[in-house]
């Protein structure tokens, strides 16, 4: 009987392959006599390309339809609060924590002196490894010490990234994943209120490996998964874009554009007028008589 | 040989290689076979039924949820009457219902997240009946009362949910399924617009785990829906303060992927006496 027991046991030792246990102020919304002053982190493209140089009057905007007397500041003169937001689960380890680490680095480098940068990390847990700050050393080394286990709590962790981005600098999330949300207690649609409700501009890269041709042929033309879809339409909600990197010289070359691209960046304030002050504010934004692409948040919400 | 691989599964992955959880291959048709040889000798029978429960347990772990189904509905086949092998068909199918039906990839991206969302119902659907079935033979066996309050959430039910959460709740025998309940009752009273409510619940959750990450995940979010963003702040800093050195693992974090949280222990004491 014991033999049959141990046979039993040793045949589920045997096939049950255990891997994981028997184990300069600015505000977005500023009130002055109770008239909410809007800045809207604009960023304008012609082709790939940053159109610098514009003035206030080469744009129109829209809040829930109105077009909105603009003013521009200079994003330039205003300082960033940019919080890396980086996967380092399990599936992290060795050469892409590695290339991640390069990643920020280049990241770093972008910044410019008075602008300030803070880490995140996050497995199941949500590592807060770097409060902002100024001095880029301390979040290289930060970067340093990343370590890769565990599962992966992506929406807890951009959630703590934009909620402690909030504050008087210009706020920066860039959220860096490989893999599939499955420990978050926050979901999609808690981070889509978030981000709606926030000011904080979101990027998201996410590493995608390269298939090989042969996998490529068989695939259908859209190929983006349901979290790729999701993540892409929160960083778009908050006037960012969705990055894939597939080799580590392109998730480089992402971070220094994200960081480029800051500086290049245009800051429009406006007081709305002609609509209701409270509830979800559309913004709708374009060039007039310049061509370009401009790419802001999809608006704003304001408490009753 | 025992032992050697238990040593290979406790040691930390290699640095730079990322591995792959496995299913039971073919030697496992084998160990099934000896499985129901057991089960059939009184002497026997009860070490089988733990034997399969810790298989299904461990497949579910491994994400090899249709290797877990098999086994646990060969199990239940054995034992009809089992509410613990029950609970753990159930919470496969509850976490295959949620993590194992990705939206596909597609062209067509809203037919995609139909089929998907077929499946999760579908799946759910067996979840309940699974759950329910458990709780009628066992009304005590708290994990399947909470999950049954989860499962009926998921499907769009939030009255019965609160109802089943709130019994679980009104005897718990375990602080980790409390944890969870409370987790869950917030989450149905914030989904139903009572978010004070929900925020009571909440801060009960992180009263029971002072130091998990999702009870504080849960109450800043509610609170800053509340328009408390500094206080929301203020509890998000106080979570990932306790961040990599927690006193207790987040329940919540292996909610999903794995229903017994004493699978370790299943594992040892199978081993213990498989050599009596």
């Amino acid at each position: 009987m014991s033999g049959g027991r141990r046979a039993l046991v040793a045949l589920a030792f045997a096939v049950l392959a255990r891997t994981g246990h028997a184990q300069s102020p600015q505000k977005p919304i500023e009130f002055r006599s109770q008239v909410a002053a809007v800045n809207v982190d604009a960023f304008v493209t012609r082709g790939d390309q940053p159109v610098p140089g514009l003035r206030a009057s080469d744009f129109e905007l829209r809040d829930n339809g109105v077009p909105q007397q603009l003013e521009l500041l200079l994003a330039e003169s205003r300082s960033l609060k940019a919080i890396l937001v980086f996967d380092t689960s399990s599936s992290m380890a060795g050469d892409r924590l590695e290339a991640l680490r390069v990643a920020g680095e280049a990241f770093l480098d972008g910044l410019r002196p008075l602008d300030q940068a803070g880490l995140v990390t996050f497995s199941q847990d949500v590592f807060w490894l770097a409060d902002p700050t100024s001095d880029k050393a301390v979040v290289r080394r930060a970067l340093g010490r990343l370590r890769a286990s565990g599962a992966t709590s992506l929406y807890d962790a951009l959630y703590a990234g934009i909620t402690l981005s909030e504050g008087e600098l210009r706020p920066l999330i860039v959220l860096f994943t490989d893999g599939e949300d499955n420990t978050s207690w926050l979901g999609e649609a808690d981070l889509k209120v978030v981000v709606q409700r926030s000011n904080a501009l979101v990027h998201v890269v996410g590493w995608r490996p390269p298939l090989p041709p042969e996998a490529r042929r068989k695939l259908p033309l859209q190929t983006e998964t349901a979290q790729d879809r999701a993540l892409r339409e929160i960083a778009e909600a908050a006037g960012g874009r969705f990055w894939d990197a597939d080799s580590p010289g392109r998730l480089r070359d992402a971070f220094r554009a994200i960081a480029d691209a800051m500086g290049h960046r245009y800051v429009l304030r406006y007081e709305p007028t002609g609509v209701e002050r409270a509830g979800w504010h559309r913004i709708e934004a374009r060039l007039r008589g310049v061509k370009g692409d401009v790419h802001v948040r999809r608006g704003y919400w304001l408490a009753p | 040989m025992l032992h050697w691989d238990r040593d290979r599964a406790e040691l930390p992955s290699p640095e730079g290689v990322e591995q792959l959880r496995q299913c039971p291959g073919p030697l496992a048709r084998l160990a099934g076979r000896l499985a129901r040889v057991l089960a059939r000798r009184p002497a026997t029978a009860d070490f089988a039924r733990r034997f399969f429960r810790m298989v299904v347990t461990s497949c579910q772990w491994d994400a090899c949820f249709d290797a877990a189904e098999r086994w646990a509905g060969e199990a239940i086949e054995i034992f009809p009457r089992d509410a613990e092998l029950l609970l753990a068909r159930g919470s496969v199918r509850e976490e295959n219902a949620t993590l194992g039906t990705r939206t596909p990839r597609v062209t067509d991206a809203a037919s995609a997240e139909s089929l998907a969302a077929s499946a999760r119902e579908a799946g759910l659907q067996k979840a309940r009946r699974d759950l329910e079935d458990a709780l009628a033979i066992d009304a005590d066996l708290g994990l399947a009362r909470v999950r049954l309050g989860r499962v009926l959430w998921r499907l769009g039910e939030p009255e019965p949910a609160r109802q089943q959460l709130e019994t679980a709740l009104s005897s718990p025998r375990d602080v980790d399924h409390a944890y969870l309940a409370r987790l869950f009752l917030g989450r149905i009273l914030q989904d139903t617009g009572r978010l004070e409510e929900a925020i009571s619940e909440y801060r009960l959750a992180a009263a029971v785990h002072p130091t998990a990450l999702s009870a504080g995940m849960a109450l800043s979010n509610a609170l800053r829906l509340a328009g408390d963003p500094e206080g929301a702040r203020l509890v998000l800093r106080q979570g990932l303060r306790h961040a990599g050195r927690r006193q207790e693992r987040d329940p919540y974090w292996d909610y999903l992927v794995l229903n017994a949280e004493d699978l370790t222990d299943l594992l040892e004491a199978l081993h213990r006496e498989s050599l009596e």
